[in-house]
C-alpha cells in the first residue's frame, strides 16, 4: 500500500502542493520571513520522507513534473521586465550601475572566500549565484556543475538574511538615496528581500524588484563568460 | 481559448530557448534564452502584454512551487552539507553585506553624477 502510494507520481505532486499550501499559510498569519513558504515547504517533505522512509527517488517521480515548470517560470521573468519597463528607462543608468557592481562584488567576494576557506569547486560554483532570483541561479548552480539544492538553500539564507537585516544596512552603511535602497535589496537578497523592500516603501520595492531581475541577467552574463 | 493561447505561447518559446541552448557550442541556460527570446518578443510588440498576462501572473504569484524539488534535493548532499554548513554560512552573510553596500555606493555615484549634469 505504501509503495503503491508513494511510488505513484501523484504522491510527490500532491506533497510539493499541499506543503507549499501550508508554507504560504504559515508566512500569512505570522508575517515573518523566515518562514518563508519555500523553506518551510522543503523543510516539510524532508521530514515526511525521512519519518515516513520514503525514498528520494519516490518522491522524484512526482516531483519532476513540478520540477519542469522551472523553464516557463524563468522565461515569464521577461513578461515582469518589461511591464516594468517605464521606471527602468527613467533610471537606467543607476540599475545598470547598481547591480552590475553589486554582482560582480558578489561573485568575486563568494569566489575569494571559497578558496580562503577551502571550499571544493562544486560547492563555489553552488554558492556563486546566491543572491540572485531563484529559477536565474538554479540555471546557472546547474550551468557551472554546481549542486542546484545547495545553491537554494543558501538562496533562502541569503534572502531571509536581507529580509531582516535590509532596515538595519541602510543605516549602518548611511544609504539614503531610496533608488539605492531598493537596488542594494533586491541586487543582495532577490525576491525574499524585496518582501521588505515593499515593506519600507512603494518606490523602494518597485526597484529591488526591477533589481533583482537585472542582477540575476548579470550574474548568468558574468558566471557564464567567466567562469 | 485566451488562456490555452498563452499557454502554448509560453511553453513554445521555453521549448525553443532550450532547442537553441542544445544547438550553442558553448553552456548556456535555454531557460535563460527563452527569457531573451520573449523579452524580445515583447519589445518588438510581436506578442502584446495581454497574450500573457493571466498566465503570467499565475505562474508568478505561485513561482516559488517550481523550486521545492531542488531544494528537497539537499537530501542528497545531506553529507556535504554537514560538512560544509559553517563556511556556507559565513560566505552567505559575508558576501550579502558586500553586495549591499556596493550596489548601494555604485547607485548613489550614479545618482548624483546625473544630478550633477542636470
Amino acid at each position: 500500500m505504501k509503495a503503491f502510494i508513494t511510488e505513484n507520481p501523484l504522491f510527490g505532486i500532491t506533497i510539493t502542493i499541499l506543503s507549499y499550501w501550508i508554507g504560504t499559510i504559515l508566512n500569512r498569519k505570522t508575517g515573518k520571513a523566515a518562514f518563508n513558504p519555500l523553506l518551510i515547504a522543503v523543510l516539510m517533505i524532508i521530514a515526511i520522507l525521512i519519518i515516513f522512509g520514503i525514498p528520494f527517488s519516490a518522491y522524484e517521480n512526482g516531483a519532476a513534473f513540478i520540477n519542469m515548470f522551472l523553464g516557463p517560470v524563468t522565461a515569464l521573468l521577461a513578461y515582469s521586465i518589461y511591464r516594468k519597463r517605464d521606471i527602468v528607462r527613467r533610471h537606467f543608468i543607476s540599475i545598470i550601475a547598481g547591480t552590475v557592481a553589486g554582482s560582480v562584488a558578489s561573485a568575486v567576494t563568494i569566489l575569494t572566500l571559497s578558496g580562503l576557506l577551502g571550499l571544493e569547486s562544486t560547492l563555489a560554483s553552488s554558492l556563486v549565484p546566491k543572491s540572485v532570483t531563484t529559477p536565474i541561479a538554479i540555471a546557472i548552480s546547474e550551468a557551472l556543475g554546481g549542486i542546484r539544492a545547495l545553491t537554494v538553500a543558501s538562496l533562502i539564507l541569503t534572502g531571509v538574511l536581507g529580509n531582516i537585516l535590509a532596515p538595519a544596512l541602510i543605516k549602518l552603511f548611511r544609504v539614503r538615496n531610496r533608488i539605492a535602497q531598493g537596488v542594494a535589496i533586491g541586487t543582495a537578497s532577490h525576491v525574499i528581500g524585496t518582501s521588505k523592500a515593499l515593506e519600507l516603501g512603494e518606490d523602494i520595492g518597485a526597484m529591488s524588484g526591477i533589481a533583482l531581475s537585472f542582477s540575476g541577467i548579470i550574474t548568468a552574463l558574468i558566471a557564464l563568460i567567466f567562469l | 481559448m485566451r488562456i490555452l493561447l498563452q499557454l502554448s505561447l509560453l511553453f513554445s518559446v521555453t521549448l525553443l530557448g532550450e532547442a537553441i541552448s542544445w544547438l550553442l557550442p558553448f553552456t548556456f541556460p535555454g531557460t535563460l534564452i527563452a527569457m531573451f527570446l520573449l523579452l524580445l518578443l515583447l519589445g518588438s510588440r510581436i506578442v502584446k502584454e495581454d497574450q500573457l498576462e493571466e498566465t503570467a501572473d499565475f505562474f508568478s504569484r505561485y513561482m516559488a512551487i517550481c523550486f521545492v524539488p531542488a531544494g528537497v534535493e539537499i537530501l542528497e548532499s545531506a553529507a556535504m552539507l554537514r560538512e560544509s554548513w559553517l563556511p556556507i554560512v559565513i560566505i552567505s552573510v559575508i558576501s550579502l553585506l558586500v553586495t549591499f553596500l556596493v550596489a548601494a555606493k555604485a547607485v548613489e555615484i550614479a545618482e548624483k553624477a546625473a544630478g550633477g549634469r542636470e
